[in-house]
């Protein structure tokens, strides 16, 4: 998809760093408003040629008074006010309109962070007359403090302790909010996100999935056109398989899937993955099974890190064979490589300025699958690529993919490898894993807890402990089991379950899973530990 | 401590492998009477020998129908009867009497297991006129029912299926109830058990542990008379330090300790004990510092049972030569050795009847520690082996042994050995062990719940898993908290402890112990787990 051939209004935010701008970015699209993220520090000409609406400065960890503190391009507001866009400016995003429209930004008297109250003293563009005289709860994170406004702006809401909260220059459509109106805490962010888009900007609500979906189609039909074939390797989790399903409704069956069996999955789960993709959505997948090639590959290795170079080298060797045959029966190579990237691994190719990190590219597209040998020179297919993961669920709503599917927990590419720590092909240490990964994961379900979970899985440990079973003393394994709460992947809370819960699952797992004697849960949050143990 | 020499009315428990039959062993204690259990196929001889009171029959699990059922000797009833003895059957028990004295006991119609009801229909000597017609809640636990009463017993309660509950034929002083009184889910039960010892045998409260601590001082300077020497060896627990402050205010200085540092002890466990035994107890210890024999030893050392062996054998070693360095400073060998052995370890040397082992002695007593050497030929003090650990803990607050020594947890005797998985001298694992055990049990203490906690400590596993500290990816060791509750150790339930605990603890550990990342709860009881992992 190409941000060109959207049509629908464009929310451009210029990242300055803020740990909030994704959340924005998403909340935006909540709205069914268009919204792109790119660099702070991005060229003019980058900036108009996506022809946004509206830009949004984001918030950010520097102080415009630091030497290199990144910036927006010279001759951005005079294009902007030129072109009719509005520009809103969020915490530094604020101190950076203030600094270079020639206003003075200071250290504040007192820092501000987290929870704050604010209050708008007369009706504005961004506070509706309701508001005037009415604490507002904002969460706040800044130091510095705009203390003296350029020509054109009037304070519009000041914080409890009398600094600049809101500012607005209507007739230039420049605007500025000093806390993260996008943030839970805000509680009426939301509310004044919209005023501001709809009442203030004046754009449309023209972001819908099922345009997008046909948009998209449309595209893929395009860049295929009517001979060529597209290949795909399906993993079994919710991007892979929207983005095929999507292919397959534009090309039909010149899509040719793969899906690899490599001994590390799930209990059951090549059975139900292959149900879904032929049963539920009809899509033309090939399974290969290769559970011998790959524990063979894997028997005495230990090392986390060898063990996903095998996994991945093996893997590729079997999806270039795929290939391969897949090239005899057709006559001719396939063109296209299916990709599920997202939104979110496009934003991450672009460091937010400030780290010390740079990108190549705007918008850089990286492979989901490491390696693919350089003979094979596919074009991407991305259809996915400007969506948050949500969104993808929204999406796979529409093409009729099972809700259940769409729901599931994150799986790590290498699949079980990484959690039967050791040799996976030692003992019976896998089947050991499946079933008791399926007490826990089903247990979850009973309980009707699995969409109020991230992620949930259980690990198998090097480790035996003493046990009494019956009247025998038992020297059997240890299994851990780990449930993470998160919004995101990046942090992580680990789950408190109901002391019964617990405690009949674990009673559950050593009376029904035969080597297992002792049960424990992960109790630690990402930082310190990950969610996954390798 | 010889029962004979008790002077106080003794109620003996005659054992037929009930679960239960330790607790109303101590029920009976906690009201200042005098208990003892024996084997349910003990002789007449012996039973005639301790002079009891009152006789009470266990239940168990046995039906009084099969062929080798055990039950209590021949001549057993004459000789209670013409010594004026009351005896009372429980469960099992109870069935005893009935088909003993000619009744009939059969399967009954309806089986009786956990939490029933039962009635009073008139006064009786089990239950006052205050109990008539009101329902109790009793725990049962039988199959078996007494449907036709020997001549002389009348039914004096019936549970809501019709079926006999309690039964009494007061000239001949024999009472029977087919529930458990001694079970906390029998409500009444305590009130039941204290009218039936008080009011209806007359027994005297003359179990006082003060009373027994003279007793038992004027019998240690009666065993080792005005000239010889006694030796003993600390671990640190409650036992053996309660039995070497009773034998020190029994003989003084002729008491020589010996307190053995073997490199496996908690965070600052010498110093902690060696000030409580010199400055609070005023013993006098020697403390040995072995830690490098025992750790250069153990290097390498994997199995635990080997590690055991190896800590033992080492220990022995240790003692002897102590004893030697004694013999030659004193001019002649010591005679005897204190065991802070206690009646349950007494009563398991006597395994139930129909369990298919047999005990060589009525009370056998045996060492705590294991396997002194032949030439060492000490005679033993046990002056705890006729009390349950909350009367030694009793008998300790009378000898001024402070109270939060007292309150300690078990800890095992191989110490920080077997709580180390793996190698103990591999890396810093110790180390590592140490300071996480200090932040669990401390925390423990700061929320007030060490006393609701039977045991708790840390595990040191042989696993390292992936984490993210700072902006750095580690790959540190995970350990696993262990807390549980129990009434004797023989059973248990995990701790349940709050979120925030939990939280707080993990995030406590893996900031201030270098080389952790992962912190697991063990949420297993026992059965069937282990207290211990090893």
């Amino acid at each position: 998809m190409d941000p060109k051939n959207v049509k629908s209004d464009l929310v451009l935010i210029l990242d300055y760093g803020s740990q909030y701008t994704h959340l924005i970015t998403r909340r935006i699209r909540s709205l069914s408003v268009f919204s792109l993220c790119i660099s702070g520090t991005s060229s003019l000409s980058t900036i108009t040629d996506l022809n946004p609406s509206v830009v949004i400065l984001s918030g950010g960890p520097h102080s415009v008074h630091t030497p290199d503190s990144p910036s927006f391009p010279d001759g951005f507001l005079q294009w902007a006010h030129s072109n009719g866009v509005t520009v809103l400016g969020i915490c530094y995003g604020l101190q950076l309109l203030v600094q270079r429209l020639g206003g003075d930004v200071r250290v504040g008297d007192k820092q501000e962070y987290g929870r704050m109250e604010i209050c708008a003293d007369k009706p504005s563009a961004l506070f509706g007359p309701e508001k005037v005289g009415k604490r507002q709860v904002v969460w706040m994170s800044h130091g510095d403090e705009a203390v003296t406004l350029p020509d054109g702006f009037h304070v519009v809401a000041r914080s409890d302790q009398g600094a600049v909260a809101a500012i607005e220059n209507p007739s230039a459509k420049l605007y500025g909010l000093q806390y993260h109106p996008e943030v839970t805490h805000s509680e009426e962010g939301m509310e004044t996100l919209q005023r501001f888009l709809f009442d203030v900007c004046g754009v449309g609500a023209g972001w819908k999935m099922e345009d997008v979906m046909e948009e998209e189609i449309k595209v893929i039909k395009e860049t295929v056109g009517p001979d060529e074939h597209v290949i795909c390797a399906l993993s079994g989790g919710v991007d892979s398989t929207v983005a095929a399903t999507l292919v397959h409704k534009a090309i039909g069956d010149r899509l040719h899937c793969v899906f690899v069996d490599n001994g590390l999955l799930r209990y059951k789960e090549r059975e139900r993955v292959m149900e879904t993709f032929e049963k539920d959505l009809h899509l033309p997948v090939v399974c290969v099974d290769a559970v011998g090639q790959f524990l063979t590959k894997l028997k005495g290795v230990v090392d986390p890190e060898t063990k996903r170079k095998i996994i991945g080298k093996e893997f590729i060797c079997i999806f270039d064979a795929f290939a391969q045959e897949l090239e005899g029966k057709l006559g001719k190579k396939p063109s296209y490589l299916v990709q599920g990237t997202l939104y979110p691994d496009v934003i991450e190719s672009c460091p937010p300025p400030g780290t010390g990190r740079t990108h190549s590219h705007t918008i850089k597209s990286h492979h989901n699958v490491g390696g693919l040998p350089k003979d094979m020179k596919l074009k991407l297919i991305e259809p996915l690529k400007l969506l948050f993961k949500d969104e993808v669920r929204q999406l796979g709503r529409i093409l009729d993919v099972p809700v259940a599917f769409l729901k599931r927990h994150p799986f790590p590419g290498p699949g079980l490898a990484v959690r039967v720590l050791g040799d996976v092909t030692e003992g019976n240490a896998l089947d050991i894993l499946r079933l008791v990964d399926e007490i826990f994961i089903q247990s979850i379900k009973d309980a009707g807890l699995y969409d109020s979970i991230w992620q949930a899985f259980a690990v198998f440990l090097p480790v035996r402990s003493v046990g009494v079973q019956g009247d025998q003393r038992t020297h059997s394994h240890v299994v851990a089991l780990r449930a993470v709460t998160s919004q995101d992947g990046m942090t992580a809370d680990w789950y408190y379950f109901e002391h019964k819960f617990l405690d009949d699952v674990s009673r559950k797992i050593c009376n029904g899973v035969r080597g297992v004697n002792r049960v424990v849960q992960d109790i630690t949050s990402k930082p310190p530990s990950t969610i996954e143990w390798e």
